[in-house]
């Protein structure tokens, strides 16, 4: 359904940052993930004195008409007493790597429950046209810089 | 030392009753005690109405599988804060008791969250009672809502029996009103878990 796409695509960027994380708990032991609008999540991420890595939805609109999208979020990273913030840009720069530009990535409904089978059909894409850092913003003691990336969907339908 | 705790002992008559949550029933411990005056300020912002001393004869303790009791045929709940041993030489000769009033019957419970195929959580809305235990609740202040600037929520300290492990994602329901407490912080108060929460709506 149309009017489900957008949390199509909020649910992919989910499991897509939440993969991200999995991966870097080796070198980050402890490290967390929100969407910053996530009310039941930011308390532990932003509070914690471990990193984060998060994410926000910014815009989606229909660019001419549906089913074609343009879709803009950001990726970043939090980090506490982060010296030179060396650990902020790598987390930043290794989350940003999942989206990189003139590169897509496919959309599937991931907000079902754990408990049900998966679905395995193509719900549409996204095709990434661009991936900046933006300026770093403190929080006190702590640093949380973010990656914009823009993109145009494709929503099957 | 056996003349103190005899002189003790002597004056302990009030028999403790211990609440058995695996019969609902209330057992009687065999520990007899004295309560004793005292009127103090007591918690952070309720006067001495709401703590007792009980003076024990010897180093008899009360078993560690009761987290309330009750005081001969009186209906109050009390919650053992602390314990004080009484020495003389080698040997405990009596003990005292501080106990802590718990006159609201709660029920403790989490919501449930599942976790999605993306990773992330999502309330769906369930809700799982975890026990049912007497608390005290004591006032401590409020605070401006983040979002709405006239809306202010009230904060309450929640002192529970010492056996209840409880934390952030839990809530309390008063079963007398109903009233939602959310846990927002835990720490230990003598020998007892209180918790700050915020009441919801």
């Amino acid at each position: 359904m149309a009017e489900d796409f957008p949390l199509i695509v909020k649910g992919t960027i989910d499991k897509l940052v939440s993969d991200k994380c999995a991966a870097l708990q080796a070198q980050y032991p402890g490290l967390l993930w929100a969407e910053v609008d996530d009310m039941l999540q930011t308390d532990a991420a932003f509070k914690g004195q471990g990193p984060a890595l998060l994410w926000q939805f910014g815009s989606f609109v229909p660019d001419p008409r549906a089913p074609l999208y343009e879709i803009e979020f950001s990726v970043g990273a939090r980090t506490v007493a982060d010296p030179s913030n060396y650990a902020l840009i790598d987390l930043v720069s290794q989350l940003r790597d999942v989206f990189r530009a003139d590169q897509e990535f496919q959309l599937f409904n991931y907000i079902l429950s754990t408990a049900s089978p998966a679905d395995a059909f193509s719900k549409g894409f996204v095709r990434v046209i661009s991936n900046e850092i933006s300026p770093q913003m403190f929080d006190r003691q702590s640093g949380i810089r973010y990656a914009v990336i823009r993109g145009k969907a494709v929503n099957f339908g | 030392m056996a003349d103190l705790a005899r002189a003790l002992g002597r004056f302990a008559h009030t028999p403790l009753l211990g609440w058995n949550a695996v019969t609902s029933a209330w057992d009687d411990t065999e520990l007899r005690g004295r309560l004793q005056v005292y009127d103090r300020f007591i918690t952070e912002r309720d006067f001495g109405q709401r703590k007792r001393i009980l003076t024990l004869s010897g180093d008899r303790t009360l078993p560690a599988a009761y987290s309330v009791i009750r005081l001969g045929t009186s209906p109050t709940v009390y919650m053992l804060e602390s314990l004080n041993q009484d020495i003389e030489g080698e040997a405990v000769y009596g003990t005292t008791f501080a106990l802590h009033q718990a006159p609201f019957h709660v029920r403790v419970c989490r919501e449930v969250v599942e976790t999605l195929q993306s990773g992330a959580k999502r309330k769906t809305g369930a809700e799982e009672v975890l026990f049912d235990t007497w608390v005290n609740l004591s006032r401590y202040s409020a605070v401006d809502s983040r979002e709405f600037p006239l809306t202010d929520f009230t904060i309450y300290t929640v002192y529970f029996p010492r056996n209840v492990v409880a934390t952030t994602d839990m809530y309390v329901r008063r079963l007398d009103n109903n009233e939602l407490l959310d846990i927002t912080e835990v720490f230990q108060s003598l020998e007892i878990p209180a918790a700050r929460v915020q009441r919801r709506g």
